[in-house]
């Protein structure tokens, strides 16, 4: 089908808190796209963190680029040709991958409806749920203790705690008493979203061995791939490449470097489901574990995810798709269904969740 | 002292003649004037520069940026405390180093005016009282290029840059008849600006060796580092880069790897002035020259490389430059009242000198700014 408009929609979602190495976050920005072709709405979403903060990209420079460049390219294309269009932005407009991504998801939403498919049938689906980890971030180790025994006792089996805005010894205290209050059997992984330097991290990675941390995440800042390597070469444990993984170039280059040995996927910021497929076959080729990260979407860029998710032959850490559970409001009719410790894929056409224009309107800004 | 607002205006001028280069082809040029205020009654200026086709920024992000997280931010600070400024800035916004430039600019046009110096006063002083500049020659036929450098020879101009990007046998008849209309002792400089594969590059440029090439800069896309190196290897012209020089970790890592022997700076990639000197530093330190080079910049946004380029010993390695010369290409008109022109060029047989009063040296054209700024929705 044709595509007749873009729309983008701003809106703002308060959240319980993180505390993250470049500040604390209490709600979550979006912009909300709907593609219209026919009688069909595609629908696609972009979450930023109060701001250009995690990425270059923020709510407003994404709808702007959407409005004012991307959304040009793609009226009167047909949504079947969504990977045309996709190169035709790639042409047309450097970087901001979180635009192209909201874009993208609401095509490829839009094509799978005219198919009456769900998303993860285009690649076929390995599974219909995923484990899920869950964020401890309050900067506080009693708060934190506390938070994580109580999660456990709900039955979440994976947990991850950030780190970096506090002193090293600091945050290696909350870490411990986590491990102390939930155990051993929990998976307990440390996230610094690059807020250490070299000699910080290596200070700190053969304590985080001792308390049987599974995963370092992005300890060093992204372009430091030699750090990184150096990191991942004197680690036993595993380091995950977040900030570091945004497209298939650096994908290859922390592959060759020996950088990180588990990529987080998020398809904001690696521009789509397409171009996120595309550095999962590459990382799967050479034995790179999966994990599927988050932004802390609605249930409409959480769906994405998890079709994307439900797809993939490995995902051998989980995922963090909680953002439904943290938000304080959702935008879809029907919220992603959540088990214990685990998320569902929903089944329907499409993202299997629909958009409620009310609660569009209540948390627009 | 106190910064008390900060504002960002998109301003749009136009071009009598179109530009083409190996990214595209544009009619104007947009960029984002950026106006600080302080508790001292002074108004300093700069401008966030964008080169469509090439930037990740444009300028409905670049005042978005400025306005709605950078001004916050900042407001409030001591102008005089850039380190400190530049840090708070990376703390909360990532990248957008174009609109981070703009305000940096504007603080050190501010901390001149306070001081009543030049910034180049602030930048450890001249090391050269003038800096000699290149002229840029946009793709088009071999003979409308040869035209053009023949005219610029006669404003002073010892240093043509030609722009090429497509067929290889049309880029070296670019090259072949300019060098025909220049003469054997003016300099050519081939900017491919990414234009070409690593394989293309190293055919194209075997061929152009034939017609003696200064340097040829951005043979292949911004991100390939390992082909820069081949490139730079097996060929005898020195390689430069541009568009890879994106960051002063970028600048480290094309250094590290031996994928250029000159580097070209542009301000706005480096988020302003204090970051390029860091930079320079990192090629002072390695031996590499660096060139100051231009994007679509305003006189505003010029005279900012001026200062910088008069202050930096490692721009002064034999290589002229582009950032710091009059406006480039057929841009029409400016937004200051004292502008640079190719006649300056011409009195100083081949140099500019940067503007010896107060700050960026810049008087704003009221009038020409309200005609040019342009409504974007925020």
């Amino acid at each position: 089908m044709k595509v007749d408009s873009v729309e983008s929609y701003r809106i703002t979602i308060p959240m319980k808190p993180e505390n993250l190495s470049f500040g604390r976050v209490d709600k979550v920005q979006y912009v909300i796209v709907r593609v219209s072709a026919g009688n069909i709405d595609g629908w696609g979403e972009a979450a930023t963190l109060q701001g250009p903060t995690w990425s270059e990209e923020s709510q407003e420079s994404i709808q702007s680029v959407i409005e004012s460049y991307l959304s040009k390219i793609v009226v009167k294309q047909d949504t079947r040709d969504y990977y045309k269009i996709l190169w035709l932005m790639d042409q047309r407009v450097r970087g901001n991958n979180f635009a192209k991504a909201a874009l993208e998801m609401a095509l490829i939403d839009a094509f799978c409806k005219e198919l009456n498919i769900p998303i993860y049938a285009i690649w076929g689906s390995f599974r219909s749920s995923i484990p899920l980890s869950w964020t401890i971030a309050n900067n506080d180790e009693d708060l934190d203790a506390e938070e994580a025994y109580q999660m456990v006792k709900r039955g979440w089996k994976i947990l991850k705690v950030k780190v970096g805005s506090l002193p090293v010894k600091t945050d290696l205290r909350r870490i411990k008493r986590i491990r102390e209050a939930v155990g051993d059997e929990v998976s307990l992984r440390v996230d610094a979203n690059q807020g250490w330097r070299y000699d910080q991290a290596l200070s700190i990675i053969h304590e985080l061995n001792k308390l049987k941390v599974d995963l370092l995440e992005q300890p060093l800042p992204k372009q430091d791939l030699e750090g990184m390597s150096r990191i991942a070469t004197n680690s036993e444990v595993p380091i995950m490449a977040d900030e570091s993984v945004t497209d298939l170039r650096d994908a290859v280059e922390l592959i060759c470097c020996k950088g990180s040995s588990v990529f987080s996927y998020k398809l904001t910021k690696m521009g789509g489901l397409t171009k996120a497929r595309s550095i999962y076959e590459v990382a799967f080729a050479h034995g790179v574990s999966s994990y599927v990260g988050s932004m802390i979407e609605t249930s409409i860029g959480t769906a994405a995810y998890l079709h994307f998710a439900s797809s993939l032959p490995e995902v051998e850490y989980g995922c963090e798709l909680f953002g439904p559970l943290r938000l304080h409001g959702d935008v879809a009719k029907k919220p992603v269904a959540y088990g214990k410790g685990e998320v569902f894929v929903p089944k329907g056409e499409g993202l299997g969740v629909e958009v409620d224009q009310k609660k569009l309107s209540k948390f627009s800004n | 002292m106190k910064i008390t607002s900060i504002r960002a205006i998109p301003v749009r001028i136009p071009l009598s003649k179109s530009y083409v280069w190996s990214h595209g082809k544009v009619d104007f040029f947009t960029n984002v004037l950026i106006r600080v205020e302080c508790d001292e009654g002074i108004t300093g200026y700069g401008e966030s520069d964008i080169i469509f086709g090439v930037s990740q920024e444009s300028p409905e992000t670049i005042v978005q940026i400025v306005e709605k997280y950078i001004a916050p931010a900042i407001v409030g600070k001591d102008p005089f405390d850039i380190e400190n400024i530049l840090e708070t800035m990376d703390e909360k916004i990532r990248g957008n180093y174009s609109a981070k430039s703009g305000v940096e600019f504007a603080l050190w046009d501010m901390k001149g005016k306070y001081l009543k110096q030049p910034v180049y006063n602030l930048l450890g002083g001249r090391y050269r009282d003038r800096v000699e500049v290149d002229y840029t020659i946009g793709i088009d036929t071999p003979r409308t290029m040869a035209q053009t450098a023949k005219r610029m020879l006669d404003y002073g101009y010892k240093t043509f840059v030609v722009k090429v990007g497509r067929d290889i046998e049309s880029d070296v008849e670019r090259v072949r008849r300019v060098r025909e209309a220049v003469g054997p002792s003016a300099k050519i400089r081939v900017d491919v600006n990414e234009g070409y594969t690593v394989e293309k590059a190293i055919k194209a440029i075997k061929q152009f060796e034939r017609y003696g090439p200064e340097l040829v800069e951005q043979p292949v896309a911004r991100w390939d580092i390992r082909g820069m190196t081949r490139v730079s290897r097996v060929v005898d012209t020195p390689i430069s880069a541009d568009e890879s020089n994106s960051s002063p970790q970028a600048a480290f890592q094309l250094i590290e790897n031996e994928a250029v022997d000159v580097l070209n700076i542009k301000l706005p990639y480096h988020g302003g002035i204090w970051n390029s000197m860091k930079v320079a530093s990192v090629a002072e330190s390695a031996g590499i020259p660096v060139i100051v080079g231009g994007m679509n910049h305003f006189e505003v946004g010029r005279q900012a490389n001026r200062h910088f380029a008069v202050s930096v010993r490692i721009a002064h390695s034999g290589y002229a430059h582009e950032g710091p010369g009059p406006a480039s290409q057929s841009l029409t008109d400016n937004i200051t009242k004292k502008v640079i022109t190719y006649d300056d060029v011409k009195s100083q047989g081949g140099y500019v000198l940067p503007g010896d009063e107060y700050g960026l040296s810049v008087e704003l054209d009221e009038e020409k700014v309200r005609l040019y700024s342009q409504e974007i929705r925020t």
